[in-house]
């Protein structure tokens, strides 16, 4: 951000374009002033005031661009301070209704912002008993401990179509005050729900969203259910397992929106949704045979379990952490070769913890706490680290995975020290907390709490982080130099000793960043947890925190991605936005979820397990009349594109054919288990084509989750594509009778058997005017291109 | 006279109502097709929007201040043009010669100078929300175009790499199709998607379709699900695009004539102008081209005079004149813009930093008020004095001159009925009576 010259602030005039941003607004109605024996508080009754009638936003006095009129505010209110000083200077205490803070927001004098209030209204009345009093600021007055919204969930029928809300706050010196007439309104969704300023919701459309409410700096949401009209008749149909606990609250919502489930999948369905959920792939021929006609009770089961330990199961978890860990080949500071084999060590690394089902917690300690040299003397590593250089040079074989931490993640280059840690922090923020920091670098996050000096003490607590050379490795790679000359010397064929360097932990200050303004305080901590102690390891403490049995992030960030990875969607959406202004559409399971995963020591499978149990998981895909619309409630599966890899190796299985990865990668491996994400030619366009991510944004929105028409003319149209089907071992079809053919065909490709009216046109084709080569063709093509295929369902 | 833009606007109170009537039982889909229905006063057809990433200095380019003292002067002179008695830079001679087409607007102006978030609100019109993306102009013209433009050629293309133009709300089916071989020149050997790969031909393709609608049968109960009827969607287009050849046909600037490309130049932006050209021909209907290196914070004036402006000037007069030559001058909008201007005041390093309080945009062609200069800033450049707009005010006033009407209501995926803009005014004063 860059700042506006001083000269200019100063010339600020009236003339300024009326800003979108003040549109937040809203007209008020307030209802309530502080009864005639309380007094007017500014934190608690003035500040809030500035933020719902939108005066501190950027376009206006917020304190980015400026501040209209010469008016200073904290943007989005971050500083008390700042708004007190602001609106002090605008206070006439001798005849308050000659305050400029009364008589241009009620447009009895020129106001460019137009006019915000009536001289009748309670805001207009409230500022002013505020400056009869005095305009005094008591200090920490209006810190919210919490903001509880009345009812907690509103429920809006056909016949009961509105509901009124009460908002209260309490504060940390213990009193209690009902604040609705001073806060914000927001529905999340205005075609089911509309908010009114005055906190009244109405109906629009059945569906659930919420309603985020905001008082100052404090949030809060209610979710709102509008149940799909008229009588919904629930099937008598067999269920496919027990429900579970998850079951149980996600029916328990079910039945308050009126929605009947779909019912169970069919083995054929359930199989191939699963195998390509665990595995990346859709299942060979035998297994759906052996599948479908198993008749044993816990099949099911069984399956989840094969699956859930198979090796394929630990590469596809490797790839989704390359990507939430950003293995970045751009970012290593090497050669394309050398940084493409890096990338492998960091899949690998990840690979083989989630084959032996480390648990979820070690896995981020590999990360977060890591260093180069771990617990090594600083000989026996540097001989180590040199051995793997060589190696790496050479293949794609070493022993990095059985290194205890991944010390890649913090090897990534940047510009400099302060985009490191800032880097660093976002990421960190994002992948193992779910929230975003970004916005915060610059001012007070508008729809969280998050402010610059959260953002700051954030990224401090990895301050003590260098990668470089501690002293202790510069003089034993000194000593080793001397040695090696002096061998040389004495005739002797000595390698050359590569550049050696590492991440370690320094103890010096001062690489830390500051604050929104000079002097406060930013010294390392987790969001609102107390402060480290900056005498020992920050990034311990950190980790400490984030394990610790009440961090309300880390468990459910993690549970929330898994849940995201069976069914397309989080509990929490996108799964990189655990906000107050984004709220999970089932907060209890989240919770329930999050604390079977800590109560079992952070066990991966036995998360994924359970949520593979469910009766949700097992659903049909198949939408009824009432769940059509359904997106976030779970009714039914819902279809979803397929991940880049998981496409293309799929389309390589059914085709039988191979992938070339060139030299930056391991010959014959599949997409899933490649760590590179910088793929050269018809591969890496292919990948790209379907989806795969840079790796580049700290932001998971960085891999495309939707399809396209890119990827749609590529299936039709692709050379290589056409080149497969022409010479894959799937021709070996062409062998059998045309009724086996196409049977088979559709088992393989789509993982079911024809129906008779597909079973028929396909035979028809086949002895059609084409050639049956010809006519084999299109048909394998046809099933390729179809969005069975293309899609988890 | 100083302009105050609320006195001409719906008031809030009244906005808000409109905001949020209730649907009252309507069917959505009912609803949204009597909204989408064109207005008769189409003028134009397509758009092309030539995006100047970073931030353009327009007060070095459309708005220059002579008068004011150096440090805010800089070093250009104003020249004379085509349009009697509008100014502009003198680095900008094509352009010049060119201005009897244009119509430039002096007075845009809004309040977010960071970039990323800069471009969003200019090319949406509306400013970041946590709840949602908004569209941006081309994904509007894009989910609008379906019925009636051809399905042979994307309705939406971005011939830049910048990312920019997303449809939010509206569905990854109205993000543009990005082809970058006109920017990055490492990729212009690399394949081309539209060509009918080897040992295909048409005659395949048209029985591999009827085959795949057969293949489809079983998977339409899924249809009206939005994320499969989005898919069902892209793959009928890719079918109908990759048969018609139409697309591949217009991206291929070699077919045009040597005296034309000449015009154009071989520099990214002249071929993707040229590129542009053959597009809204062929049928689409939006086409985002653009150069980068408008973050002019140091050296502004070199890199204007050296780099810059003799690439803008040449590719943009080139597009503009070469439009009016094929006779598509007025059923096509050039729209030239970057997310905000730059400060008037020079800086330490001969830059000029982010400036979004005012800035000039360009528009040629589409039937606007040619030779016309709308709104004005003040002596030394910092805000608008006369005509003050917003991004949305322009969105507005370019969609409807296609023929979309600015009040339409948008469906989101959930089925929301979303307001185009929060509040935007059709600047008729740029209609051409």
């Amino acid at each position: 951000m860059h700042t506006i010259p001083f000269e200019m602030r100063s010339q600020h005039s009236l003339r300024v374009a009326f800003g979108v941003v003040c549109f937040f607004a809203t007209n008020l109605c307030a209802n309530e002033i502080p009864g005639p024996n309380k007094s007017v508080d500014f934190e608690r009754h003035i500040a809030p005031l500035l933020g719902r009638l939108g005066c501190n936003s950027a376009a206006c006095h917020g304190a980015f661009g400026g501040g209209k009129g010469g008016l200073q505010l904290s943007l989005f209110g971050h500083s008390a301070k700042m708004d007190f000083q602001g609106l002090k200077d605008r206070t006439d205490g001798s005849d308050p209704e000659s305050s400029p803070l009364l008589l241009k927001p009620s447009g009895r004098d020129q106001h460019e912002g137009g006019v915000r209030f009536e001289p009748d209204s309670n805001s207009y009345k409230t500022i002013k008993r505020w400056i009869e009093e005095g305009s005094q600021w008591n200090e920490g007055s209006g810190r919210v401990k919490k903001l509880t919204v009345e009812p907690s969930q509103i429920v809006l029928s056909l016949s009961r179509d509105a509901q009124e809300t009460a908002v209260t706050a309490d504060y940390f010196d213990g009193s209690r005050e009902l604040v609705t007439h001073l806060c914000q309104f927001t529905s999340r969704d205005e075609g089911i729900a509309v908010v009114q300023p005055d906190g009244r919701v109405t109906r629009s459309r059945h569906g659930d969203t919420s309603i985020i409410v905001s008082y100052g700096n404090a949030f809060a949401s209610v979710s709102v259910l509008a149940p799909f009209p008229g009588d919904t008749i629930r099937e008598s149909s067999a269920k496919s397992a027990e429900p579970t606990a998850i079951d149980l609250r996600i029916d328990e919502k079910l039945a308050l929106l009126n929605i009947i489930p779909s019912g169970p999948s069919s083995d054929e369905e359930f199989l191939r949704r699963i195998t390509l959920d665990t595995i990346g792939t859709i299942p060979t021929l035998e297994e759906v045979n052996q599948f479908c006609s198993s008749s044993f009770a816990d099949k099911r089961e069984k399956k989840i379990d094969d699956l859930l330990a198979n090796p394929m199961h630990a590469a596809l978890w490797a790839t989704r952490m390359c990507d939430i860990t950003k293995c970045d080949v751009g970012a290593m500071g090497e050669n394309e070769i050398m940084g493409s084999r890096r990338a492998q060590m960091w899949h690998d690394w990840f690979r083989s913890r989630f084959e032996q089902n480390v648990t979820y917690d070690e896995i981020v300690r590999g990360i977060v706490t890591a260093t180069s040299r771990e617990d090594q003397d600083v000989l026996e590593w540097m001989h180590h680290e040199e051995q793997l250089i060589h190696r790496s040079r050479e293949s794609f074989d070493n022993d990095y995975a059985k290194r205890k931490s991944l010390d890649l993640f913090w090897r990534r280059v940047f510009p400099d020290n302060e985009a490191r840690l800032k880097e660093n922090a976002e990421l960190i923020a994002v992948a193992f907390t779910g929230v975003r920091l970004n916005c915060a670098q610059c001012h007070k996050h508008p729809f969280d709490r998050w402010t610059q000096d959260n953002y700051a003490a954030f990224a401090n607590i990895f301050s003590q982080v260098i990668y470089g050379s501690s002293n202790e490795t510069n003089s034993a790679v000194l000593a080793e130099l001397a040695r090696r000359r002096e061998a040389k010397l004495a005739g002797k064929t000595v390698k050359p000793l590569p550049r050696i360097r590492e991440v370690f932990l320094s103890s010096e200050l001062g690489r830390a960043i500051s604050g929104s303004v000079p002097g406060i305080d930013v010294s390392p901590r987790a969001f609102d947890s107390a402060k480290f102690d900056q005498g020992s390891d920050l990034r311990q403490q950190f980790f400490d925190w984030l394990v610790a049995p009440d961090n309300p992030y880390f468990a459910r960030c993690f549970v929330n991605r898994v849940w995201s990875t069976y069914f397309g969607v989080g509990l929490v959406d996108p799964v990189d936005d655990f906000s107050f202004t984004n709220p999970s559409s089932h907060p209890r399971l989240l919770e329930e979820l999050a604390q079977f995963f800590r109560e079992s020591n952070f066990d991966i499978r036995a998360i994924e397990k359970r949520i593979l149990m469910s009766v949700a998981y097992q659903r049909s895909s198949t939408p009824n009349e009432s769940n059509r619309d359904d997106r976030r409630n779970f009714s039914r599966q819902y279809v979803r594109p397929l991940l880049a890899e998981v496409a293309m190796d799929t389309l390589n299985k059914v085709l039988g054919s191979r992938q070339e990865f060139g030299d930056v990668a391991r010959a014959g491996a599949l997409s899933i288990e490649v760590g590179t994400n910088h793929v050269k030619g018809d591969t890496g366009r292919a990948l790209k084509v379907l989806g795969r991510g840079q790796r580049e944004t700290t932001c998971d929105c960085d891999r495309r989750v939707e399809s396209d028409l890119r990827q749609f003319i590529f299936l039709a149209n692709d050379q290589s594509i056409l080149e497969k089907i022409k010479t894959g071992s799937i021709r070996e079809l062409l062998k059998l009778n045309d009724r086996e053919l196409i049977t088979q065909l559709y088992l393989k490709v789509l993982g079911r058997k024809p129906a008779d009216v597909e079973a028929e046109f396909a035979i028809k084709h086949l002895n059609g005017t084409e050639l049956r080569d010809t006519a084999f063709d299109d048909l394998v093509w046809a099933l390729v291109n179809s969005r069975e295929f293309i899609s988890n369902h | 006279m100083t302009f105050r833009l609320h006195d001409q606007r719906p008031c809030r109170r009244h906005f808000l109502k409109i905001g949020t009537i209730p649907l009252m039982g309507l069917q959505l889909s009912k609803l949204l097709a009597s909204e989408s229905s064109q207005s008769s006063e189409a003028s134009a057809k397509s758009i092309i929007l030539v995006w100047l990433d970073g931030g353009p200095s327009t007060i070095d380019m459309w708005d220059l201040k002579p008068d004011a003292k150096a440090e805010i002067r800089g070093e250009f002179r104003p020249i004379s043009t085509a349009a009697d008695g509008v100014l502009i830079c003198e680095h900008l001679p094509h352009m010049a010669k060119q201005m009897d087409h244009c119509t430039l607007i002096r007075s845009v102006s809004h309040t977010i100078a960071e970039h990323g978030q800069g471009a969003e609100h200019v090319l949406t019109g509306n400013p970041i929300s946590p709840a949602l993306r908004y569209p941006s102009i081309g994904s509007i013209v894009s989910s609008q175009a379906i019925a009636d433009s051809s399905r042979e050629v994307p309705a939406y293309m971005d011939l830049t790499t910048k990312n920019i133009g997303q449809a939010g709300y509206l569905g990854s089916s109205h993000n543009p199709f990005v082809v970058d071989r006109f920017l990055d020149r490492s990729l212009s050997d690399s394949k081309d998607e539209f060509a009918i790969a080897d040992g295909l031909s048409i005659a395949d393709l048209t029985r591999r379709r009827e085959l795949l609608d057969k293949v489809e049968q079983g998977f339409r109960q899924f249809d009206k699900t939005s994320r499969a009827d989005e898919m069902s969607t892209f793959q009928q287009r890719a079918l109908d695009i990759l048969t018609s050849g139409r697309t591949r046909d217009a991206l291929d600037v070699q077919k045009e004539s040597s005296a034309v490309r000449e015009l154009y130049g071989q520099s990214p932006l002249g071929l993707s102008a040229l590129a542009a050209r053959r597009l809204v021909q062929a049928g689409v209907r939006f086409v985002t081209i653009g150069m980068s290196g408008w973050d002019t914070h140091d050296q502004n004036f070199s890199r204007l005079r050296n780099n810059q402006l003799p690439q803008l000037d040449r590719a943009l007069a080139a597009l503009i004149g070469d439009l009016e030559a094929q006779g598509l001058l007025n059923e096509t909008i050039v729209y030239c813009a970057g997310e905000f201007g730059r400060t008037p005041g020079i800086n330490g390093q001969g830059g000029r930093d982010h400036w979004a309080q005012t800035m000039s945009v360009l528009i040629a062609g589409g039937n606007f008020k040619p030779a016309f200069v709308y709104g004005s800033t003040d002596k030394s450049g910092l805000y608008p004095e006369t005509g003050t707009c917003s991004p949305a005010d322009i969105n507005a006033t370019l969609i409807n001159q296609i023929g979309i009407r600015p009040e339409t209501k948008l469906a989101t995926r959930t089925g929301r009925p979303m307001p185009l803009f929060r509040e935007a005014r059709v600047l008729q004063e740029l209609r051409h009576d």
